[in-house]
């Protein structure tokens, strides 16, 4: 796989994806996954609070540089994963929501740039206010592109309402993100989804890749 | 129609649509969504923004638009909310309209950035001087919020209070479906205000300041007059105990949901536990503990704090029954097997 960053709205969903990608991988490819979690932003859902749980299915993750300290305001940015990315390395970035959060990308760009093989990965949900047609699709995917210094490679879907997600959320979504796609002229990277959802939809999804868990990683049951 | 939202941009969404034109704020975790949501959208719907000096700043500046009779909000977290105190208990002194969005985090102190409950005294007992109290309003879940705030502005209008909504970070940072159920403001008479049209009445004065000690007590013993009223009619509580439950379980805002789910867990193994879930913290549902099912023989109070709503639970109870504690404190979340484990404990040790 090497290289994928994953951008998009706030509360789009990106740490929810990166955490499944980076299981899907680890599972296929029987290598370790490194996720670094470049969220300065949000102090809370980020993948760091996983990290424990993660590392038991060889997926390291790389917050910030005091000890993945779930409890920290400050940044303290670690950027120990560049020299993964240098190697090599499956390593999926977890940016922080918005323009904001691509402010770090800036200081990996060189590495970055000189992957033989990255992808950049917008991820989109019909039902986030940001993103809540196919017009506001594009727009935010053109404000990302008008400030980085690379270019979103492909759109991620994932429609959802959390519990009350149902197979019309799903498949909404992906038709707006198709048609965000084609205005854009950017593939469809993934569609995100629940494996219970997915069993009654399969058929109907157009996207190549799919992206299917069990439940959200980052929610507990009782959330 | 319903879009997902975090807690924090569900509040400032249901605040403008409550008719909010003002809102005064100050960045701190876990709310700084509030006043950036606010920031972008805020103006753009023709009202103000600013990003005053300092917490005491944005309360301040509160109080003049409180004063000049428009609906207003600001927000801060737990020690920011300790800065505003002063200026709420001038809210509350000139009887002014205001909502305090508190998205509360770990203390004593700076504390950290983590949910806790540990404002229950602050927000419940007033935490500026002088006699007074607002209404508070605490709820478990995004949709929640944004109906209370619909209510908070409403309640702050007819009764010329200031008033709270307190949600811990976890309601803040969390996304949840939400529908905003925009209904129009309660009309309220603001002839009081200082709105700049003293050539076609006398000139209004808002001031909390009284040096005339009957005057001034007579000025509380009318408010009292209000919070009794109050006390009456805008006390909410969920109340899930059923006959037949042995134990009753006291949780606010966030919290109550991994009570909910510890219930669940108590019930497959045949112990009936039931929720007292108060929605509004003041004024505190004390009745329905005097009202409870004969079946109930145990109370366990569960706070994100060493303790604090506990004390209104004992003046509810009056010691009818054993009132247990289950916390945890500086950030740290309790699990549903924690609060089942000592609902267990509590329910076979008989106690």
């Amino acid at each position: 796989m090497g290289v994928c960053i994953v951008t998009g709205p706030y509360g789009s969903g990106k740490t929810e994806f990166c955490v499944n990608l980076a299981r899907k991988i680890a599972e296929d490819t029987g290598r370790g996954v490194t996720i670094a979690d470049l969220d300065v932003i949000n102090p809370y859902f980020r993948s760091r609070e996983k990290a424990e749980w993660l590392a038991a299915k060889n997926i390291t993750v790389m917050g910030d540089c005091l000890d993945n300290n779930t409890g920290q305001d400050l940044p303290a940015v670690s950027y120990a994963f560049l020299s993964r990315v240098r190697r090599g390395e499956n390593v999926i970035i977890d940016l922080a929501g918005g323009e904001n959060g691509l402010k770090l990308l800036a200081s990996c760009y060189s590495a970055i740039e000189s992957c033989p093989k990255y992808e950049f990965l917008c991820v989109l949900n019909l039902f986030r206010k940001e993103t809540a047609s196919v017009a506001k699709m594009v727009n935010f995917v053109h404000r990302i592109n008008n400030i980085s210094l690379l270019p979103v490679t492909g759109l991620v879907s994932n429609g959802h309402m959390l519990r009350d997600t149902t197979a019309e959320h799903v498949l909404e979504s992906e038709q707006a993100a198709i048609e965000a796609s084609r205005m854009l002229g950017v593939p469809l990277g993934y569609t995100m989804l629940r494996r219970d959802i997915y069993d009654g939809v399969r058929d109907k999804l157009a996207s190549e890749r799919i992206l299917v868990f069990d439940k959200p990683t980052m929610r507990e049951d009782w959330q | 129609m319903k879009m997902l939202m975090k807690g924090n941009e569900a509040i400032c969404e249901a605040a403008i649509a409550a008719g909010c034109t003002a809102f005064f704020g100050y960045p701190i975790t876990p709310q700084n969504e509030i006043p950036e949501y606010m920031s972008f959208h805020m103006t753009d719907r023709g009202g103000v923004f600013v990003q005053a000096e300092s917490e005491i700043g944005a309360i301040n500046m509160c109080y003049g638009a409180a004063a000049a009779g428009v609906r207003v909000m600001t927000s801060s977290s737990s020690p920011g909310i300790a800065l505003k105190q002063e200026g709420i208990s001038y809210l509350a002194g000139a009887q002014l309209p205001c909502v305090i969005v508190n998205i509360s985090r770990s203390g004593p102190g700076l504390g950290g950035i983590l949910p806790a409950q540990g404002d229950y005294f602050q927000c419940t007992r007033g935490g500026g001087n002088g006699d007074y109290y607002m209404p508070v309003y605490a709820p478990f879940s995004v949709q929640e919020a944004t109906d209370l705030i619909f209510k908070a502005f409403d309640v702050a209008d007819v009764y010329r209070t200031p008033v709270m909504v307190v949600a811990d970070g976890m309601l803040g940072q969390m996304m949840e479906p939400v529908e905003i159920n925009a209904r129009p403001p309660v009309k309220t008479d603001k002839s009081w205000a200082t709105n700049g049209e003293s050539g076609t009445r006398p000139r209004n004065v808002v001031n909390s300041l009284n040096l005339n000690a009957e005057a001034l007590e007579a000025m509380n013993h009318a408010r009292f007059e209000l919070y009794k009223e109050i006390e009456q009619k805008e006390m909410m509580v969920d109340n899930r105990v059923q006959d037949g439950d042995e134990i009753a379980i006291v949780a606010y805002g966030a919290p109550s949901r991994i009570v909910i789910n510890a219930i669940d867990e108590l019930k497959a193994e045949g112990i009936n536990a039931g929720l007292i879930r108060p929605i509004t913290l003041w004024p505190f549902p004390y009745d329905v503990f005097q009202n409870l099912p004969k079946s109930v023989k145990h109370i366990l109070v569960c706070e994100l704090s060493m303790g604090q709503m506990i004390d209104d639970v004992k003046i509810g109870v009056a010691g009818k029954y054993p009132v247990n504690f289950y916390g945890r404190c500086g950030g740290v979340i309790f699990e549903p097997s924690e609060i089942a484990d000592a609902a267990r404990k509590i329910v076979k040790g008989g106690c």
